[in-house]
C-alpha cells in the first residue's frame, strides 16, 4: 500500500553569481529524475550530505515547493497543487524553525492550530493529552516558548505538529542539538507514533537515530538517488572490510625494524602514542591466522575483530 | 588603536546594507520635500521661504548622523543576541567601545546618507550650497551634535541593560528629539516659553545648532558655548551610570 | 474566526502579563506620533492656514490616515514584520497549514500597544472637529466610513509591500520609500505637493483618496463628486492589484524557496 510515489522529480534553482559589473547566471540542478515509493506505516529515514537536495525534497513532498518536472502523489493528492486540502493530512517538524508562537504559552500555541486545523474539542482534549503524556510536556505548558530550553522546545514543536493526528510525518531534523536525554525521549516518542501505524519521513544527519528507528532508508547525494532499501542490504551494497585491532602491552610500543616491516607487508595502520595497530582483513584472509603471525612478532595485549560502522559505509557513499 | 579597528568595522558591517539605504534616502528624500512644502504653503513668496527650505533639508540630511543613529548604540541588540559579555570581556570600557562602534556607522551615514540626500535636496529643492566661511562651523556643530546624539542613544543602552527592553526609553528619546530638536521648527516659530528654553535644552544641539550655523542665523560662539556645555555634562554622566550599571548587568537568555 | 478569537485572547493574556512595559509601550507609541501634529500645531500658531486649509481641518484628514495605520498595526504586525520570515525561512511554516496564508500573517500577533495610535488618532479627531467648523454631528458617519476606507486601503497597500519581499527578501526600506513616505503626505492637503507627488497620492499610492479628496468635497473646497466616491474607487482599484501581486508572489516563492 503505498502512500507516497515521487517519479522523475526534478528542480533546478538559478543563482546569480557577481562577476564585476555583470551577472552571471548559474543553473543548480538540485533534483535530477528521482523517484521512489514509501509503503503506508513505514518509517523512512532520508540521508544525505548537505546540499544534497534533502530539504528541496521536503519541500515539494510538503506542498511547499512546485518541481520543475516529474510528478508526486502523497495520499492521493498532489501536494503543490491542492496545498490547502493536502496539508490536513500531514504533519511536519523543521527542527530549524520554530511553529510555535514566540510571545505565548506552549497550550495558546495548541489552541490557535486547534482553531486553524477545525479539530473538535474532545479529540483535541483526548489528543493533547495523549502527547502531553509522551512527551512529558506538563510542565511546561503554561510557560512561553521564549523560554523553554531546546529539548523543551522540540518537544512542544513536535506536538504542535500532531495537534490534528496526522496520518504522514515529515521530520527534517527533529533531533539537531539536542541532548543525550532529550533526544532519546523524542526518539521514543517516534517509535511509539510508528508502532500506532503513522507513517514517518525522517531527515536527519545523526546516522545513529536511523539505526535505531528506520527499516528502510533512503540515500541522496548530488541531487540523485543512491540508495533505497535496507539497512544491512546497504553495508552489502559496499563491500568495506573487517578490521582487526590489535593492542599492544603496555611498554612495547617501540618497534624494531622486522614489526614495522611486518606492518608494512599488511598495510596496517599503527598508532605508536597508543599502541594500536588496524589491519583491514581481505575477504579471503582468516582473522586467527592474521591475530597468530602477529603475536609471533610483537607483544601483545588484546585483540578483537570490528564490523565497518555504518557512518564507514554512509562516507563511502557520500564520497562518491 | 583599537578604537579605529572597532569604527572600521562598524563603517563597513554598515556598507552591506548600502543598497537599501539608497532606497531608504529616497523615502527620506520625500519626507524633506513634505515639510518643505508645508513650509512653502505656510510662508508663500516670501524672502524667508528659501532659507526654511535649507534649513529643512540640511536638517533631513543630517538626521542619520544626529538623530536616527543605532539604536541604543548597539547595547539592546547585543543584549538580546547575548554578546555584550564579550564586551564587558574587553580590555577597555563599554562607552569606549559603543562610542567607536557609532562613529563608525555615523561616518558611513554621513557619506551614503546625509550627503546624497543633500545633494537631492540641492539639484530637486534648490537647496542653498554651504557658504565656503560657514563650511567649517557647520561640520564643527554637526560633529557635537553628533557627539549628543551618541549620548542619548547610549542612555538608551543603559537603561535596557536596566529594565531589558529599550522601546520604552527609545520612543521617549525619538519623542523628545523630535519636539525640541528642531529639525521641523526652528526655536522662533515655538510658542511661549519654550521659545526661550527650546535654545537651552541639550536637544536643540543635535538638529537647530548645525543648521542654524550653516544658514548663519546663530553665531558659532554661541552654538560652540551650548554643545560643549552640555557635551560635558552628558559625558559625566555617562562615565557616572557605565561604573554603576556594568557593575549589576544582566544578560537576557543564555 | 474562532482562531481569530484564540489569538485575541492569547495575545492579550501574554502582552497584559508585563502590565507596566505594556501601559509605558502603549502610551510613549501614541504621544510619539502624537509630537507629529503638536509640531505642526506650533508651526500653525503663526500661520493660521495652510495651503487654505486650517488646523481643525488638517486635523481631520491627519486623523483618518493616522486610525488606518493604528488598526493596521494592531492587526497586521505579521504583515508589517514579513521580512523576518522571508529572512528565517519561518514563511515555510505557513504554508504547512490549512488556511490562506494572509489570514495566518494576521494571525502572526495581535499587538495591543498600538492602541495608543488608535487613541492618539482618536484625540487628533476630536481637536479637529472641535476646533473646524465641522460639525461632528453632520459628520460622523462620513468621517467612521472615511477610516474604515483608510484601513482598508492601509492593508491593501501593505500586502502588496510585503509581497514584495517574496522577490527581493528584504522590504524594510522599500516600505519606508512606498508607505511611510506617503502615508505622511497624505495627512496634508494634497495641493501643497507639485505634480508628481500629488499624483502619486492619487493614482500610484492613492491615500489622498481615502482622506484630502473626501474631506475637501464635504468642506466644499473640491466640487467635483468623484471627490467623494474616491475612497471606493482607490480601495476597490487597489483590490485586484492586491490579489494578483500576492499570488505572483507565492507562486515565484513557490518556485524558487529562497
Amino acid at each position: 500500500m503505498q502512500i507516497v510515489n515521487v517519479e522523475n522529480l526534478q528542480k533546478n534553482y538559478t543563482v546569480y553569481q557577481r562577476k564585476g559589473l555583470f551577472r552571471e547566471k548559474r543553473i543548480i540542478r538540485a533534483l535530477q529524475n528521482i523517484s521512489f515509493t514509501v509503503n503506508r506505516g513505514e518509517f523512512l529515514g532520508y540521508i544525505g550530505p548537505n546540499g544534497a537536495g534533502k530539504s528541496t525534497t521536503i519541500k515539494i513532498l510538503t506542498g511547499i515547493m512546485t518541481p520543475d518536472g516529474g510528478s508526486a502523489i502523497v495520499d492521493g493528492m498532489v501536494p503543490y497543487r491542492e496545498r490547502k486540502l493536502y496539508v490536513r493530512n500531514i504533519g511536519v517538524v523543521f527542527g530549524q524553525k520554530t511553529q510555535l508562537w514566540w510571545d505565548l504559552p506552549v497550550r495558546d500555541t495548541y489552541s490557535l492550530l486547534k482553531a486553524i486545523y477545525g479539530v473538535p474539542e474532545s479529540r483535541f482534549k483526548e489528543q493533547i493529552g495523549y502527547l502531553s503524556g509522551h512527551l512529558e510536556l506538563g510542565e511546561i505548558m503554561d510557560r512561553p516558548v521564549r523560554q523553554l530550553s531546546l529539548g523543551q522546545r522540540m518537544r512542544a514543536e513536535l506536538a504542535a505538529a500532531l495537534v490534528h493526528d496526522p496520518e504522514l510525518l515529515f521530520l527534517d531534523e527533529p533531533t539537531i542539538g539536542l541532548d543525550i536525554v532529550s533526544k532519546h525521549r523524542v526518539l521514543q516518542f517516534l517509535r511509539e507514533l510508528h508502532s500506532r501505524g503513522k507513517t514517518i519521513f525522517l531527515t536527519t544527519h545523526d546516522l545513529k537515530d536511523i539505526e535505531a528507528l528506520c527499516q528502510e532508508i533512503l540515500i541522496i547525494n548530488h541531487g540523485s538517488l543512491v540508495y533505497k532499501g535496507t539497512l544491512e542490504g546497504l553495508k552489502g551494497m559496499v563491500k568495506l572490510p573487517r578490521v582487526l585491532k590489535i593492542q599492544l602491552r603496555e611498554g612495547a610500543f617501540s618497534l624494531d625494524g622486522r614489526c614495522t616491516g611486518f606492518i608494512e607487508r599488511y598495510a596496517a595502520r599503527y598508532d605508536s602514542k597508543t599502541g594500536t595497530i588496524d589491519v583491514e582483513l581481505s575477504d579471503t584472509a582468516r582473522p586467527a591466522n592474521v591475530a597468530r603471525e602477529f603475536m609471533q612478532v610483537m607483544e601483545i595485549e588484546d585483540f578483537r575483530i570490528t564490523d565497518p560502522s555504518i557512518e564507514d559505509v554512509v562516507r563511502v557513499i557520500y564520497r562518491k | 588603536m583599537s578604537g579605529l579597528a572597532i569604527a572600521m568595522t562598524s563603517f563597513n558591517r554598515s556598507r552591506a546594507y548600502l543598497l537599501n539605504h539608497l532606497v531608504n534616502n529616497l523615502g527620506s528624500f520625500i519626507f524633506g520635500y513634505i515639510y518643505v512644502s508645508i513650509w512653502k504653503a505656510a510662508l508663500g513668496d516670501s524672502p524667508e521661504t528659501q532659507a526654511m527650505v535649507t534649513y529643512i533639508m540640511v536638517n533631513q540630511s543630517i538626521l542619520w548622523v544626529t538623530m536616527f543613529l543605532s539604536r541604543g548604540a548597539y547595547i539592546p541588540q547585543k543584549i538580546r543576541e547575548g554578546t555584550i559579555v564579550f564586551d564587558l570581556l574587553r580590555p577597555y570600557g563599554l562607552l569606549f567601545c559603543s562610542f567607536f562602534e557609532v562613529a563608525g556607522h555615523g561616518l558611513y551615514s554621513l557619506i551614503f546618507r546625509a550627503i546624497p540626500i543633500f545633494l537631492l535636496g540641492y539639484l530637486l529643492l534648490g537647496v542653498s550650497p554651504p557658504e565656503i566661511g560657514r563650511l567649517l562651523p557647520f561640520l564643527l556643530t554637526l560633529f557635537n551634535g553628533f557627539l549628543i546624539s551618541f549620548l542619548f542613544n547610549y542612555f538608551v543602552g543603559l537603561w535596557s541593560i536596566k529594565f531589558l527592553s529599550p522601546t520604552a526609553a527609545q520612543g521617549l528619546l525619538y519623542m523628545t528629539m523630535n519636539l525640541l530638536g528642531g529639525a521641523f521648527l526652528p526655536a522662533e516659530y515655538y510658542p511661549g516659553f519654550l521659545r526661550f528654553l527650546m535654545p537651552l535644552l541639550p536637544f536643540a544641539c543635535a538638529n537647530y545648532y548645525p543648521s542654524s550655523v550653516y544658514l548663519g542665523t546663530v553665531s558659532l560662539i554661541r552654538a560652540l558655548a551650548l554643545q560643549c556645555f552640555w557635551i560635558v555634562v552628558l559625558f559625566l554622566l555617562a562615565l557616572y551610570m557605565t561604573e554603576k550599571l556594568t557593575r549589576s548587568i544582566q544578560v537576557q537568555g543564555g | 474566526m474562532r482562531s481569530v478569537i484564540a489569538l485575541f485572547m492569547a495575545s492579550l493574556k501574554a502582552q497584559y502579563e508585563y502590565r507596566l512595559n505594556f501601559w509605558l509601550d502603549t502610551l510613549i507609541n501614541g504621544a510619539n506620533l502624537f509630537s507629529d501634529f503638536l509640531l505642526m500645531a506650533f508651526l500653525m500658531l503663526s500661520f493660521k492656514e495652510i495651503g487654505g486649509w486650517s488646523l481643525g481641518e488638517i486635523a481631520i484628514i491627519y486623523s483618518i490616515v493616522e486610525m488606518g495605520w493604528g488598526i493596521f498595526r494592531f492587526f497586521g504586525e505579521g504583515l508589517h514584520r514579513f521580512e523576518e520570515l522571508m529572512v528565517t525561512g519561518r514563511f515555510d511554516l505557513l504554508l504547512i497549514r490549512p488556511m490562506n496564508t494572509v489570514k495566518q500573517l494576521l494571525l502572526e500577533r495581535i499587538d495591543f500597544r498600538r492602541l495608543g495610535v488608535v487613541v492618539e488618532a482618536l484625540a487628533v479627531a476630536v481637536f479637529g472637529f472641535t476646533a473646524s467648523r465641522i460639525d461632528f454631528g453632520d459628520m460622523w458617519l462620513a468621517y467612521i466610513s472615511l477610516v474604515f476606507f483608510s484601513t482598508v486601503m492601509t492593508f491593501e497597500i501593505n500586502i502588496i509591500l510585503a509581497a514584495i519581499a517574496f522577490w527581493t527578501v528584504r522590504n524594510s526600506d522599500i516600505i519606508v520609500l512606498a508607505f511611510y513616505s506617503t502615508r505622511t503626505a497624505a495627512m496634508y492637503p494634497a495641493h501643497i505637493y507639485g505634480p508628481v507627488l500629488k499624483n502619486v497620492l492619487t493614482f500610484i499610492v492613492p491615500l489622498a483618496s481615502v482622506a484630502y479628496f473626501p474631506v475637501g468635497y464635504l468642506t466644499g473646497r473640491i466640487t467635483s463628486i468623484i471627490a467623494l466616491i474616491s475612497p471606493v474607487l482607490g480601495v476597490t482599484a487597489l483590490l485586484p492589484v492586491t490579489v494578483l501581486i500576492w499570488k505572483l508572489g507565492l507562486k515565484h516563492y513557490a518556485s524558487t524557496g529562497t
